[in-house]
């Protein structure tokens, strides 16, 4: 088996022990690549089928080729979408710039996933995190239990030892699935590229810039690159040392930060 | 300090009052909206003129105080700072203090046991310290901000906030104006209590409200909106100092102090605008922050008034070798020193050499020059605003030179003394 095969088909593993654990699952879908990879590793693992709902948390700040792309998709590809917004929250008027409390991803991400899951009373949810993206991320594991505050209580997680998963849990609770963790950045760009996954034009370039990592409008900026096609982006990667979310004004703290500092006019 | 009991009975208290200048505490105490206060200095405290850091900047001075040491030794030179060898932002926090914070050193010479630290700026992340740690500005997320953890609900049902909106002051300035009354009565009963219930040593108790007023209403400090104001800060201080005394009698050390001064705000002064047309910065617009410094840049300023030279081995587009250090130098304070507004007003009133100022490892980490404006220009080190003079809603700027110290009067003080100082009289008492 090659390095691909291997990383695809611990995926499936994953993806199959928790459809046959939780049958009340569901998969976030960010438009974004990596949950594309899952989405796309879920269709192969029940052989073109998808046998859940994939939920789309829409802050509506995304840009206009992700929602295009997301419904497009979800037609070819045949699944059943749940579109979960704050609606409450967004007629309020909630946005990165409107100058509201300083909460805008908690409130259209974090709240709208919770009134999700709440609705549908999912019990657990497939999300594309990779091990590589981030430090914090670093600490997960496969099965991620939260409670019903949503709290991740990563210093006291069931042991996941050799492949001995665990994956029951309590009441009130639900589990995060994270089917492809072991993929780095690189691998899923490989993985796209052997697989011919579709992904959203944004990554690609256009005028010497592109997106890296993708999410809402206000919070993402390009980078400076030429890499219009996979097999470019790949080699781009493979040579650069910055990190791939820094053209993400991200790092959620650092979007406060850089707020809380320019309201009292600093920056 | 001889009617001190045992030495195990030591405790100080320390409450700070974020930006409150000297001249203008003296004028609100001698018109009668401090009477508390006014009540306490009689009974034995004087009240003092004290510097604040260089930069002016609540993190950079508050980190002062907690180590006793300047920006050289402790590494805090901003709320922003470049990564090491880049053009990338970022922002220190308590992580990047790089000097031990008093009560660490207090502690681990077993001088003092449990600590009491609420709300001081650059804090955040909370860290460990036996007691409590609540952190300050600019702390983001209230699970991170409380040490330990296990107080994080208690807080929370108290209703305990850590900073005011401050987005609300654009839209609704009585609306702000009230939300800041109210949070230093939640930081006064927050405080209360840990001083009541809990046993401690050494208590830190800063209100950064006053800060946000003066940012925003400094201009009305002569109306009713800031003596009433002053009557909930002076209620804040007499409460926080009486339930200190209540348990343990009034040979406490008690400290008032300020980082930084005020002064009205006439006008912001984009000192890159002007580096630009003085063909000094260059700018790619296409970027975002300070990855905008083009190829052929001498030098930019961050906030705010610090300069950096885009030295050829410190920065990836950087121009300048260190042999051309002392001609650029030179030009750039003469070029600086000649910015003058629309009347022909000099605005920068001096400018510091690093090696001057600070002292320490992390010298090298500093800005080149540190620019103190006259008083109402406010030096600003965006890249985004293209005219060099500005004006927003803001009312206050920070000032360097008249911080408050309020001390028991048989403290010794020296002439010039600045924000390092207050640590040096807490280390001794506890000695």
């Amino acid at each position: 088996m090659d390095h691909y095969d291997m990383l695809e088909s611990k995926s499936i593993y994953i993806i199959r022990e928790a459809y046959y654990r939780f049958r009340n699952i569901a998969m976030l879908w960010s438009v974004g690549k990596d949950s594309t990879t899952l989405l796309w590793l879920i269709r192969k693992a029940f052989f073109g089928k998808i046998p859940f709902p994939i939920v789309h948390i829409d802050t509506t700040y995304k840009f206009p080729e992700m929602y295009r792309f997301r419904d497009k998709l979800s037609k070819e590809w045949g699944f059943e979408l749940i579109v979960g917004r704050n609606e409450e929250k967004l007629t309020l008027g909630m946005g990165p710039d409107k100058g509201m409390k300083l909460e805008c991803c908690t409130e259209l991400k974090t709240n709208a996933l919770k009134q999700v899951i709440k609705k549908y009373n999912f019990k657990a949810i497939f999300l594309g995190i990779r091990r590589d993206e981030h430090g914090i991320r670093a600490k997960e594991r496969y099965f991620s239990p939260r409670d019903d505050k949503f709290k991740w209580d990563y210093e006291n997680q069931p042991a996941e030892i050799w492949d001995q998963y665990k994956s029951f849990l309590c009441e009130e609770e639900h589990y995060r699935v994270h089917p492809i963790l072991h993929f780095t950045e690189l691998d899923i760009w490989r993985y796209i590229k052997r697989e011919n996954i579709p992904i959203v034009e944004l990554y690609l370039s256009k005028e010497g810039k592109r997106f890296r990592s993708i999410g809402c409008v206000p919070c993402c900026s390009p980078i400076e690159s030429n890499a219009s096609t996979i097999d470019e982006i790949i080699e781009e990667i493979r040579t650069s040392n910055q990190s791939e979310r820094a053209g993400r004004a991200q790092d959620k703290e650092n979007i406060y930060t850089m707020q809380k500092l320019r309201a009292l006019g600093y920056m | 300090m001889k009617h001190k009991k045992s030495k195990d009975a030591k405790k100080a208290l320390i409450i700070g009052i974020d930006g409150v200048p000297y001249g203008l505490l003296k004028e609100l105490i001698e018109k009668g909206c401090m009477d508390g206060l006014k009540g306490i200095l009689k009974s034995g405290y004087t009240l003092n003129k004290m510097k604040a850091s260089l930069p002016d900047i609540s993190s950079v001075s508050w980190t002062s105080f907690m180590t006793g040491v300047n920006p050289g030794e402790h590494g805090i030179f901003g709320f922003t700072e470049l990564k090491p060898n880049t053009y990338e932002i970022s922002f220190p926090n308590s992580k990047d203090i790089k000097a031990p914070v008093f009560w660490k050193a207090l502690t681990e010479k077993k001088l003092i046991k449990s600590s009491i630290i609420i709300n001081i700026p650059n804090t955040y992340p909370a860290f460990p310290v036996d007691g409590i740690l609540v952190s300050g500005f600019v702390a983001i997320d209230f699970d991170r901000a409380v040490y330990p953890s296990s107080y994080i609900n208690t807080l929370k049902n108290m209703r305990y906030i850590i900073d005011v909106d401050l987005m609300k002051v654009r839209q609704d300035r009585d609306g702000f104006y009230k939300d800041l009354i109210e949070s230093i009565k939640k930081r006064g009963n927050v405080s209360k209590w840990l001083l009541r219930e809990k046993d401690w040593d050494l208590a830190i108790i800063c209100i950064t409200e006053t800060d946000r007023l003066h940012h925003f209403f400094f201009k009305q400090k002569e109306t009713v909106l800031f003596d009433n104001f002053y009557k909930e800060v002076d209620y804040f201080i007499t409460n926080t100092y009486k339930t200190a005394i209540e348990k343990y009698g009034d040979d406490i050390l008690f400290l008032i102090l300020s980082d930084h001064g005020f002064v009205d705000l006439d006008i912001e002064v984009n000192i890159n605008a002007y580096l630009k047309d003085a063909g000094i910065l260059k700018i790619d617009k296409t970027k975002e922050f300070y990855e905008k410094i083009d190829n052929g840049t001498i030098a930019f300023a961050m906030d705010p008034g610090r300069i950096y030279i885009n030295y050829e081995d410190r920065f990836p587009r950087g121009s300048i070798g260190i042999n051309e250090s002392d001609k650029i130098k030179e030009m750039l304070k003469e070029t600086l020193l000649n910015l003058k507004d629309n009347k022909g007003n000099r605005i920068i009133k001096a400018i510091f050499e690093k090696q001057d100022i600070y002292k320490g490892k992390y010298t090298k980490m500093a800005p080149d020059l540190v620019c103190i404006p006259y008083n109402g220009y406010d030096l600003k080190g965006n890249l985004r605003k293209e005219e060099i003079f500005t004006k927003d809603i803001f009312q206050g700027m920070h000032t360097w030179d008249n911080a408050v110290l309020i001390v028991p009067e048989k403290t010794k003080i020296e002439d010039d003394i600045n924000i390092e100082f207050p640590c040096k009289i807490i280390m001794d008492f506890f000695s």
